[in-house]
């Protein structure tokens, strides 16, 4: 059989086999778009890796590993410094807020938060264990600044500088609403 | 060894003239994409209306009975407005939505592994008032090329119905397969050369 004849053979197989689909497919299929539709969100790597059926979180994870080492060991970015913090923090926002995140899983992104903290911030103080998902009051984290004052991370991810006083009161109010 | 370069340049010819007809019929997307982008629900229905048989019978003429190519379609218009915000490029419409369909039926074969069976029903093309004996012949010899079709591995199947069946060009079916050009290519001569073979 010579390829022109296969071509017509493949032609004809095309239009026998043009059947049509049950009547209400179609409506089914538009009864199941969305109210709305997903504007593009960036964030792609995240969602190929999704593409390839790798969990939100492992596919996350192996993000923040690969740019860490990069980051460490091709002395691309600086790891100590404010700026992969920042990033770190940034995509931690984007979990929480775009996800229905569970308790557990905002314990551990905040405790990976706290390892992504610069190094020369010493004594950082975590209350990951007992501070609620997205309450602005609690203090989930905090360290000392060289002015005195203390930079605060609450539970809603904000970032505040209080002084000394300020910072008591905070976790006096947070141990108070934990105990009740 | 001529007749894999036969086939070669029978392709080419094919792939030629497939590629003017979806270049003509790709422009008219852009404008649908950017409605369906901005939100517009009846854009997106729109979008229903030019792919849902397409992808139906991609499913069918892959050997899936219909309960299951309704499912698989259904499937892939789910993952299509998941995934809409990673569609970047309207030109490439036509082959990303047939790479979600395709994603969409190896994982189907995936978990069905062992369990499906190709579904095949005889051709029958209606007489145009040609001789009787004539159309019976074409009829068998179609129904023939069928049954050898979707016996084929999934993998020379899917290249030939991409090509043949639905249209696309070597370029957006390779783009489709997640293949090189030339791996599509040796893909469907060799899925040609095992038809031939089963129909001789």
């Amino acid at each position: 059989m010579d390829n022109e004849t296969f071509d017509q053979l493949f032609h004809k197989l095309t239009d026998a086999t043009a059947e049509s689909s049950r009547p209400d497919l179609s409506n089914k299929i538009k009864g199941q778009i969305p109210e709305s539709l997903p504007h593009h969100r960036g964030l792609d790597t995240i969602n190929i890796m999704i593409d390839l059926r790798i969990s939100r979180i492992a596919a996350a994870a192996a993000i923040i590993i690969t740019v860490i080492i990069f980051a460490g060991f091709m002395g691309g970015r600086e790891t100590s410094g404010d700026t992969l913090f920042k990033d770190a923090k940034l995509l931690i926002q984007y979990w929480i807020t775009g996800d229905k995140a569970q308790e557990n899983i905002f314990k551990d992104r905040s405790n990976l938060l706290r390892r992504l903290i610069p190094e020369d911030k010493k004594n950082v103080e975590y209350f990951g264990d007992i501070v609620e998902q997205g309450d602005s009051e609690a203090v989930l984290m905090y360290w000392k600044l060289d002015d005195g004052r203390y930079e605060v991370i609450f539970g809603d991810l904000q970032v505040g500088t209080l002084t000394a006083d300020e910072l008591l009161k905070a976790q006096s109010k947070m141990l108070k609403k934990k105990s009740n | 060894m001529m007749e894999q370069k036969a086939i070669s340049k029978h392709l080419l010819k094919r792939q030629k003239v497939i590629g003017e007809h979806v270049e003509k019929e790709l422009t008219s997307y852009e404008s649908l994409l950017t409605r369906i982008r901005n939100g517009n629900r009846a854009a997106a229905a729109e979008l229903v209306d030019i792919y849902y048989m397409r992808i139906y019978l991609y499913m069918r003429r892959l050997g899936f009975s219909v309960a299951v190519s309704e499912d698989l379609t259904q499937e892939t218009f789910l993952q299509v407005w998941e995934h809409l915000g990673q569609l970047r490029n309207s030109n490439a419409l036509n082959s990303w939505i047939y790479t979600i369909a395709s994603n969409v039926l190896r994982l189907y074969l995936r978990k069905h592994k062992g369990k499906h069976t190709a579904s095949f029903e005889d051709v029958v093309l209606p007489g145009n008032g040609s001789d009787e004996r004539d159309l019976v012949e074409l009829n068998e010899r179609l129904s023939r090329l069928k049954r050898v079709l979707v016996e084929l591995p999934i993998k020379f199947r899917e290249v030939v119905v991409l090509h043949y069946l639905q249209g696309l060009n070597i370029r957006e079916g390779a783009r489709v397969l997640g293949l090189r050009e030339g791996t599509f290519k040796s893909r469907l001569n060799r899925g040609l050369t095992k038809l031939k073979k089963e129909l001789q």
